[in-house]
């Protein structure tokens, strides 16, 4: 009776061992698993695997669960940011300030989502801004955007983060589609917009 | 003899047999959870579906972009190969083709195709098409797996014609 007491508690806690480390690889919160092919770029991270065949089991893993049926690089190439360029974490209470140039793709947008990887509610119905929907100040290749993330953005540009009750960690994906070479060549040099936090409530 | 040694490494062997279970099956698990949910959406395998323009009620996808019409088909070749077809907007379009482990093993985009449309015939490796008329042939690694069109809505203005045009999208048994 000892040994099977014994043998029931070892398969419990290797089931938990094994399922707790393989959800928390699969949630990307561990830093040395699936990191192969990850690139920061500031407060960007990027993975060039994403959505390849030579994607290996963890980044494959990390991939179902945050960036499903996502397209190959050539196609898009996706950088998220789940923290400010003070490496501060993202907060649906905080507001922010993003700003850049021309991005080197044929499109691109920035998108927020909330920590469950989805859209934020917000009553504006706005989730995302993008290369046309931007105004752009200056000319040529000085032009610049800017536009505010935040719970209370409403003016000029911006991505509301809704009103819930408590802040909650959000985070936010820069798509760019059918991008220039140096982005899959140098994904770690290209300039890409600032994220600045500008006050919290 | 102390045994315990024994026991702290058997549980750690079975614990990491554990871990790579599940780091192994789950984009499995996923792919198929995703299959039936399109499925069910469509009706059945082969079918393409045409979901409004993501917001913040849809869960089909995570991160879905909201600048973006995204059809699907669930497609199922163990009866004999799929064909898919769908008109090309003027603005960024693509169809790409998942297997289910996730892998993305096809893609094809507007600047690649030519006359207002595109089609491709989806087979797995044994199956003999039949006659393609100019039509890609692409051999899929798993029989089941995943089709998405991805419109790009350029402005809120021009989604009824992108609507209007992806719609006319479909996924059909030969």
């Amino acid at each position: 009776m000892k040994l099977i007491g014994k043998l029931a508690a070892a398969f419990l806690i290797a089931l938990m061992l094994g399922l707790g480390s393989a959800w928390a690889v699969i949630n990307n919160m561990l830093p040395f698993a699936g990191r192969g092919g990850t690139v920061q770029n500031s407060a960007w991270t990027t993975s060039l695997l994403t959505g390849s065949n030579a994607a290996d089991p963890y980044t494959r893993a990390i991939v179902a669960r945050s960036g499903l049926l996502a397209l190959d690089k050539s196609e898009t190439v996706y950088f998220t940011a789940f923290t400010d360029d003070g490496g501060e974490a993202l907060q649906t209470g905080c507001t922010y300030g993003i700003s850049g140039s021309r991005l080197p793709a044929r499109w691109w947008s920035i998108t927020a989502y909330g920590a469950d990887h989805f859209l934020i509610p917000n009553e504006d119905g706005k989730y995302s801004e993008d290369k046309n929907s931007l105004t752009w100040l200056g000319d040529g290749a000085e032009q610049r955007f800017f536009f505010t993330v935040g719970p209370d953005a409403k003016s000029g540009d911006f991505i509301p983060t809704g009103h819930e009750e408590e802040s909650a960690p959000f985070s936010l994906t820069l798509r760019l589609y059918n991008p220039e070479p140096q982005v899959i060549e140098t994904p770690g040099d290209i300039t890409l917009p600032t994220l600045t936090k500008e006050r919290c409530q | 003899m102390k045994s315990w040694p024994f026991w702290i490494a058997g549980t750690l062997v079975l614990a990491l047999m554990f871990h790579l279970a599940a780091v192994l099956s789950f984009p499995h698990v996923v792919m198929d959870l995703v299959h039936q949910g399109i499925s069910k959406q469509a009706g059945g395998a082969n079918i393409m579906v045409h979901p409004p323009r993501p917001d913040a009620s849809s869960r089909g996808v995570v991160r879905p972009s909201p600048d973006i019409l995204y059809s699907s088909c669930a497609f199922d070749l163990t009866k004999g190969p799929v064909k898919i077809s769908s008109p090309v907007p003027e603005s960024y379009w693509s169809i790409s083709l998942y297997a289910s482990n996730t892998d993305n093993f096809f893609t094809v985009n507007d600047s690649q195709t030519r006359g207002g449309s595109a089609a491709v015939i989806l087979q797995t490796e044994d199956q003999n098409p039949p006659a393609p008329n100019g039509i890609p042939v692409v051999i899929s690694p798993t029989p089941k797996g995943v089709a998405l069109i991805r419109a790009l809505i350029v402005s809120d203005g021009a989604l009824p014609e992108v609507e209007a045009a992806v719609k006319q999208a479909t996924c059909e048994g030969m």
